[in-house]
This record gives C-alpha cells, structure tokens and sequence, in this order.
C-alpha cells in the first residue's frame, strides 16, 4: 500500500471504521514509514483540536431557557389541529383553488380580507410589520425601543402625538398605523381613509390590494426601516425623548414602558449644572438626553427644561360622567374631558359619577390622560377648587406623591353612589376619609394584583410607586418569604394581597397563599447552568422546574444570595424548599446541607428501562441522567448504549435510601494502563490527602492548593494514546502527580498522567 | 418516541431535556447565528412532534435526529438568497491555499489557537462547515454523515480533507500574522 492511500484512509482509521485487514495494513505501514506516521500524527492532533474548540465554542452555546415553552406551545396548537390533519391535507389544495375561483362570491370564508389573494397579502404585510413588535419584546430596554422607533414611524406618517392617541383610541395597534403610515406614504390616499377602510373591518391585504399597494415591497418598506431604527438606537450614543421622571424612572411621554436609570446617574442642565432628581420631578415632563450604554441609558442624562410639548397638568373637580374609559370633569373653568388610563390611573373602581377627584396626568392639545387620580379628602362647600388659582383648573403643576387628601374643598360623596360597578373591597388600616373610602396614599388595604414591575405596582384601585425599600413578601404556612417584585410579576393577575402605603408608595406587599404552591421539598438533580431543574421529591417523581432568571435564592441562615450567585451556590445533591409557580421557580432555599456524591463503579449487571444495576447495586437512571462513553470522542451516549456487560461508572446521591444516578459513564473496553500523554499547560501537584467533606471530596496538595471536588469536576485519564478518558475521584491516590486546573479552590479539572 | 407519537406531552419534554440543547449547539455552530439557531432548533423539535410516528424504534435515534437536523440546515440554507463567501470564490481572488497544504506537520499549531481556529471555521463553507460540525462535534461515522446528507461517502471525505486543510493553513497564517 503507498503512502499516498494510506493517507485518504485517516479518518477511516481514526474511528474505526477500516475493516480488520485494512486496519492491520494500516498499522504496519506506520510502523514502517516514519513519513507517514508523523503525518499521522500531525492528522490526529490537528482533528483533536478541532474537536476541542467545537466543544468548547458548544459549551457556551445554550438554548434560551424559554425555549421549551415557545416548542410546547407550538406543539400543543398543532395538537388540536392533528387529528383533523390527514382530512385536510389533500383538501388544502382543493379549498385554495376554489377560494380563487370563487374570491367574492364567498367573501366571509376570509373574513376581512374577502378572498384569498387578500388573505396572502395580509399575511406577507402583517410578517413584516411584526418586527416592529419585536423590536421591543423582551428587551431590557424595550421601552427605548419602542419610544424611538413608533415615533420615528408616526413622524414619517406625518402624524402628531394627537392623532397618534386618537388612532390608538379607534382601536388601531401600533402596528396597524405602522402599516397605515406605509400605505399613506405609498399612495396618494388620505390616511383617515385608510384608517375608515381598517375600521370598517378590511383586512390590511384587502387595503392593500384596493389601493394598489404591491405587497413585494413591504418588508424592505416596513421591516427594514424599523431594523435599521433599531440598529442606530443600539449604536447611537445619545439619545433625546420627551419623559416624564419618577425616581430613578423615565417614563416616556407617548409611547412605551418605564426606563430605569442607573441609581448613580446624577441629571444635570443643558448649561452641564448638576441637578438633584427631586428638581427634575418637579418640571413632570422634560425632554432628556442621555448617553447609551449597553442599549440604556448612561448614567449622566441631560435635562432640558422647557423643551417638553407636553404639559403636565394637575386638576381637581366633579366627574359629570364616565363613558368608555373617558371622564368628563366639572372644573370651575368649565368641562374637561379626560382620558382614564385602565391599570395606570389610580382609584379605577372607585371613581364614578358625581364624584370630586383629584386628577395628574398628561395633556396632548385638547385632550387629557390622567395617569393618577384620586378622591378628594373632606369637602365644607361642595365645590371642587383648583389646586393653584392662576392657573385655574388646568394649571400646569409638578407631580407629587404625598397625600394631598383635604387639600380642596369638594364635597365627598359616597362611592356606594358613584355608579361604579366594581368597588374593591377594603380593609384599611389607616386613614379613611369622610366617604369611607380608605386613604390609599397612607395605609394599608387589602387589593387585587393586576400587575407589578420593579417600579410599581398596579392594582384594582389604582397605581402604587414601589421604590428600594419596599418590602414584597409571601405568606405561607405562618412564614414569609421575601421577594423581589420580579419574581412576583409571574405569578397570575387576580391574586389577592396587602399593600401597605406611605405617601403614595408602597412600604410592603404581602402575599397570602394565595394562586400557586409553594414550598416543596425537592432535590436538584440537573445542572442549574441551563436554567433549568430537575428535582426529585420523595417518591421519586421527577418533575422539571424552570429556573426564572429572577429567581432569588436563600443560603441555609435565610440570607440571600444575588440571583447570578446561584449556580455557584446549589449544586446537584442539595436538598431545597422551592417556591414554585406554573413550573418555575421563583425563590429558593436550601433546606439540608449537601450530601457528598458518591461514586459506584463496575459492571453492569442488570438494566432496565428505569434502573441498572452495577456490583449489586441498583442505580435509577432518570430521563436527564447524563451518559458518556469514555473514549468515544464529542458528544454522550445514551442510556440506550449502555449494557449489560458494560464497564461503567456513576456518579450517584441518595433519596430516601434510593440511589440516584446523576451521570454514567460507559468505560471503553480493554481500557488499559496509562501511557504518556499531553497535559497541556495544567499546572501539576502532587495529592497529599483526600478528605471526604460534607460539601465533596477535599483534595489537599504538597506545596499547592487545598480544593473542592464537586461532581462538576471533570477527572480525565490519559490513556497510552494520549485519548482523554473520563475518570472519577476514586482514581486519585495521595501520592499521585495531577495536572490541575481550579477557580475559587473549586477543581474544574484535574489530568491524571502515570 | 412511541410515546411522543402518541401525543404525549411529557415523554416530548425528556426528549427536549435530553437533547435540546444539543440541537442547539448544533445548529448555533453551524448557521453562526443564535437566533436563527432558535427559531430552527423550534422547527426541529416540532418536526420531531409532527412526525413521531414515522421514527423507526428498531433503528438508533441519534442518526436519525441527525438527519432530521441536516435537513432542517439545508433547507434553511437553500432559503436564504445570501451565499457565505466561500474558500472556492476566495480562491478566484488569489488564495490558494493548496500551495500551503504539503504537510500537515509543517503547521503543527499550538495549543492557543482557539482564536484563530474561531476565524478559520468561519471561512469555511457551510457544506464545509457541516460535515466538521457532525463529525468532530456530533462523533458521526463518514457513513452516517453520509446518510444524513444524502451524499456519497468519499464526497463526505473530501469535504472533511478540504475543510481541515483549510482549518490548518487559515488558522497557522492568523497565528503567523499572515
């Protein structure tokens, strides 16, 4: 055989896959041709690395942890329609000819769009205008997103920040005037007549189609300029909006969510004069302009006093009547109608008609939205007065979250008679006004979740501040648990809880138990790195909880550890109290200190689906329990490969005097003694001593390091090849000379070499 | 699988434990794009759902989710109009890598390449790509790739050759400054 065959068949040789005589051709060519053999030798290295770097480049490549849930939403929508699947199947192509053949005559088969070229269209504009909803899903700062880009789209519309709250009051998405604005700027169409065409209902293929729009040009029209929007918000450096400021919080004026600033960024003028944020609050609106850092804002935003078209207003007077979320006010300079803001006004199933209030919010021209409104306190003249005379009762007035109860001197009347359909209940602890109606600027009441963010949160009577100090706890079995607001926007609107208040901002929220499970004893198995856990209670019933980003976590004494601290803190073996939620957990605590892993190694003797047994031992081997076949290259086996006769190693706890696998190990066969090999640049020591800890296995080394060995370590074995095979503990003696690798005294890896 | 045909929702969630992230990784190293690794990584697994029941319990399942993957790969790609420069049209402009390619122990590299294996494999072509990806991270035989590609075996082997070839001279001429 010549050298030149002899090299094609590397690969081939490599794993294994040379038929007996070739293989032996083969080995006796290297053993003769020194040429070759470094070639060989070259070959194989060269794979090794490849092979190393794609597993290291795999390691940090993880799924996003809500993946699963988008794959088992998908599933479960295709479920529903499974079993009709094979029906349909053939009939598709059928009932799309005919809706062609028939587009118009029967127009309700696809319903707004009216025939199925409309259907098409439809569908490719609204694909399009979908990343305008991406781009602030899910982003830490979506609400920047989110503010700059719609109002980039309404500026190219031609609209107004108005006529953008009238087509929002019409029922139009944001998407919708997105789509709208394209059309507008597509045709020579008047924008209220394409909006008429949308609320008739057409569909937007049907518009599109009607107007002449070519539906081939939408996505470089509508997506790619919303794509490049977002890409400048990401690169820009400086960014200017019209906010409104709370503590620490910019609240955009028109559009998007709250936008945390940093807690050290000091505001300061356009002259660069440093302002305090209580000065910034006072203005209500300002226009900022602020660094980007990372996609949020930096930490020195520059205020712009007197730059905000929007006024903030500030008002009292009788509400003469609600309808459809718009209350029309008697003030003493006559009729104001404002717009309630469902969830961001406060005191929604309070207010009625008839009713003096006090009113905050925003003015856009004619029209008000009241972002906060309030009963008014006691009142000797039954007449609504407007906080500051010169401005009447629609003077431009700083926000303020003290209790401003009693300030005017509107005659309270009862909420019984308001005309509102859904009074909370209440059981104020602290101040009621004459109406009875608590004062829930200052005390303390029991409410419903409607939701709750890291800056507030908002209920069925109204919006509460949440600043640092708030405390959020759950109640369960007589204990509490503290919280992070985070944790408990998961949990399901409608949960009763009781908030306690001072000056308008919470000072606690407790939970009773109240909408999901808590407490149960489990014992992680899985690694936490991928968010995700596998827990084993008592009996043995596996069940997978979803670690949420935000979950906190409690060290045995109850003190809590930082969220990014927690795969360092829990480890496979523990055992914990979740508090858990629709799967997910929102707060942990060890319960038990770790149990040490233990190691079983021999031959398997007895396998079944659920368990195998190695020297007599029977070993349950879960869905998730890792599997490895030392020597076999990237990747694992699994369970499936692993047989009776097999040499194997398990790493395994206890639960209840059951053992557990955690990860098996299939050993080569013929694994045989050591050889020389590579050890890389791991540093080498020699073991002193091993010590079986509570926490592992202690490894102590002569002039080195004193380490943990958790069952994250990996032990590898150099073979006479230099192959790595997997090891475990048990092949480490003192005496031993290891190459080691180790972060915070914790091995990571140790290199036994002969 | 038998399970998953039946519509059995937790049998399909150990399936995901145990080889989601896999796919992942993956697909992820292969497309160079993590969301696009997502959004396929979903499409796998739905398929994997869907079409349960054509799985042949007597076969071993790996192979076969490999196969579903690399159909899942090439069809992505064959959807997408943008063709990653590939070492072919480098070649047009000058690179000849070949001239480099005497022997692989002249270019012994060290063990701090990872960087520059990191640019090399991003030179490669996706074909290129994909079948290092199977074989050195997946652990596939040159017949299973072979399989799961549709292709023959020695094509599967020049792909291999080439794109190691390519791995070993780009990466020594980043470490080289070159």
């Amino acid at each position: 055989m010549d050298c030149k065959k002899i090299r094609e068949e590397f690969i081939e040789y490599l794993e294994g896959s040379l038929s007996r005589g070739r293989h032996e051709t083969f080995e006796k060519h290297l053993a003769d041709c020194r040429e070759c053999k470094k070639e060989f030798e070259a070959f194989k290295a060269l794979t090794e690395k490849v092979a190393k770097h794609l597993e290291s480049q795999a390691s940090s490549l993880n799924p996003p942890a809500m993946l699963w849930g988008k794959i088992l939403k998908e599933a479960q929508s295709s479920k529903k329609h499974r079993r009709f699947s094979f029906l349909l199947k053939p009939a598709i192509g059928i009932a799309a000819c005919l809706a062609i053949l028939l587009a118009g005559v029967f127009t309700p088969v696809f319903g707004a769009e009216g025939n199925l070229i409309n259907y098409i269209s439809s569908n490719m504009i609204n694909s399009a205008a979908n990343d305008l909803e991406s781009i602030y899903q899910d982003e830490q700062s979506g609400g920047i997103y989110k503010t700059v880009a719609i109002d980039k789209a309404i500026q190219d519309a031609g609209l107004t920040g108005e006529q953008y709250w009238d087509l929002r009051d019409k029922g139009l998405t944001d998407k919708d005037i997105l789509i709208a604005a394209y059309i507008k700027n597509n045709t020579n169409t008047q924008f209220d007549n394409i909006v008429d065409l949308r609320l008739a209902p057409w569909g937007w293929g049907r518009i599109a189609n009607y107007l002449g729009v070519s539906v081939f040009s939408v996505d470089p029209a509508i997506a790619a300029p919303i794509i490049e929007r977002k890409r400048m918000i990401l690169d820009a450096s400086e960014l200017e909006i019209n906010a409104e400021v709370l503590d620490h919080t910019i609240v955009p004026m028109n559009f998007g969510g709250p936008i945390p600033v940093p807690q050290d960024a000091l505001p300061v003028d356009e002259s660069g004069n440093p302002m305090s944020w209580e000065e910034v609050k006072m203005m209500g609106c300002a226009r900022m302009r602020f660094e980007m850092k990372h996609g949020a804002p930096g930490p020195r935003p520059v205020i712009m006093p007197g730059h905000c078209p929007n006024e903030y207003f500030e008002t009292t007077g009788d509400i003469a009547d609600i309808e459809e979320g718009i209350a029309t006010i008697q003030t003493p300079q006559g009729p104001m109608q404002v717009r309630l803001i469902e969830g961001e006004t406060a005191m929604m199933g309070e207010i009625g008609e008839g009713m003096p209030i006090r009113v905050r919010g925003l003015r856009f021209g004619p029209r008000m939205i009241a972002r906060f409104v309030a009963p008014v306190g006691e009142n000797k003249n039954g007449q609504s007065q407007p906080k500051n005379p010169k401005d009447g009762g629609n003077n431009t007035q700083a926000p303020s979250s003290g209790n401003k109860t009693g300030e005017n001197k509107s005659t309270p009347k009862s909420p019984a008679n308001s005309g509102t359909k859904d009074t909370p209940k209440k059981t104020s602890t602290g101040n009621k006004n004459q109406s009875g109606t608590p004062d829930y600027l200052n005390s303390t009441f029991e409410t419903t979740l409607k939701n709750i963010s890291e800056t507030k949160i908002t209920t069925d009577v109204g919006q509460f501040l949440i600043n640092q100090n708030t405390l959020v706890t759950v109640k369960f079995d007589g204990n509490e648990f503290a919280l992070h607001p985070k944790i408990l926007s998961i949990i399901a609107k409608n949960t009763k809880l009781t908030v306690s208040t001072k000056n308008g901002i919470s000072t606690t929220i407790l939970i009773p138990n109240a909408g999901f499970s808590i407490k149960k004893l489990w014992m992680i198995k899985d690694d936490f790195r991928n968010m995700r856990l596998l827990c084993v209670n008592e009996t043995l019933a596996e069940k997978i909880v979803q670690l949420i980003p935000e979950t906190f976590a409690s060290d045995f004494d109850g003190i809590q550890i930082p969220p990014q601290k927690i795969p360092e803190e829990i480890r496979p073996g523990n055992t914990l109290w979740i508090l858990e939620y629709k799967n997910q957990a929102l707060h942990i605590a060890h319960a038990d200190r770790p149990q040490p892993p233990e190691e079983i190694r021999g031959e398997v003797s007895e396998k079944t689906v659920s368990f195998i047994v190695i020297n007599g031992r029977q070993i349950n081997v879960l869905s998730s329990t890792e599997c490895e076949c030392a020597g076999k290259g990237r990747g694992s086996c699994s369970r499936n490969e692993i047989n009776v006769g097999d040499k194997a190693v398990a790493i395994v706890f206890k639960i209840n005097d059951k053992t557990v696998a955690t990860k098996v190990v299939k050993m080569p066969k013929g694994m045989g003694g050591m050889g020389q090999g590579d050890t890389k640049k791991l540093p080498k020591f020699q073991i002193e001593s091993l010590t079986r800890t509570q926490n592992g296995i202690q490894i102590t080394f002569k002039d080195g390091p004193v380490l943990l060995i958790t069952p994250k370590t990996a032990i590898k074995i150099i073979q006479n090849d230099a192959e790595e095979i997997p090891g475990s503990p048990e092949d480490l003696r003192a005496g031993m000379i290891v190459g080691v690798e180790f972060s915070n005294r914790q091995a990571l890896q140790i290199i036994i070499e002969p | 699988m038998k399970r998953i045909a039946k519509g059995d929702e937790d049998a399909f969630r150990c399936l995901y434990d145990e080889f989601g992230a896999y796919v992942f990784k993956i697909v992820a190293m292969q497309l160079h794009n993590n969301s696009k690794a997502e959004e396929l990584t979903q499409d796998i697994f739905l398929k994997i759902w869907r079409f349960a029941s054509k799985y042949d319990p007597s076969r071993p399942f790996k192979p076969w989710l490999s196969r579903v993957v690399s159909n899942e790969i090439i069809s992505y790609r064959r959807a997408q109009e943008e063709r990653t420069e590939s070492i072919e049209e480098l070649a047009e402009t000058g690179y000849t890598p070949a001239e480099e390619m005497d022997s692989y122990r002249d270019r012994q590299l060290s063990d701090d390449i990872s960087y520059e294996l990191q640019n090399a494999m991003g030179i490669l072509t996706d074909n290129q790509r994909q079948v290092v990806v199977m074989k050195y991270y997946e652990g596939l035989k040159i017949r299973e790739i072979a399989d799961g590609l549709g292709i023959g075996e020695s094509a599967v082997k020049a792909r291999l050759y080439t794109a190691l070839e390519t791995l070993s001279t780009t990466a020594q001429r980043g470490k080289n400054g070159l």
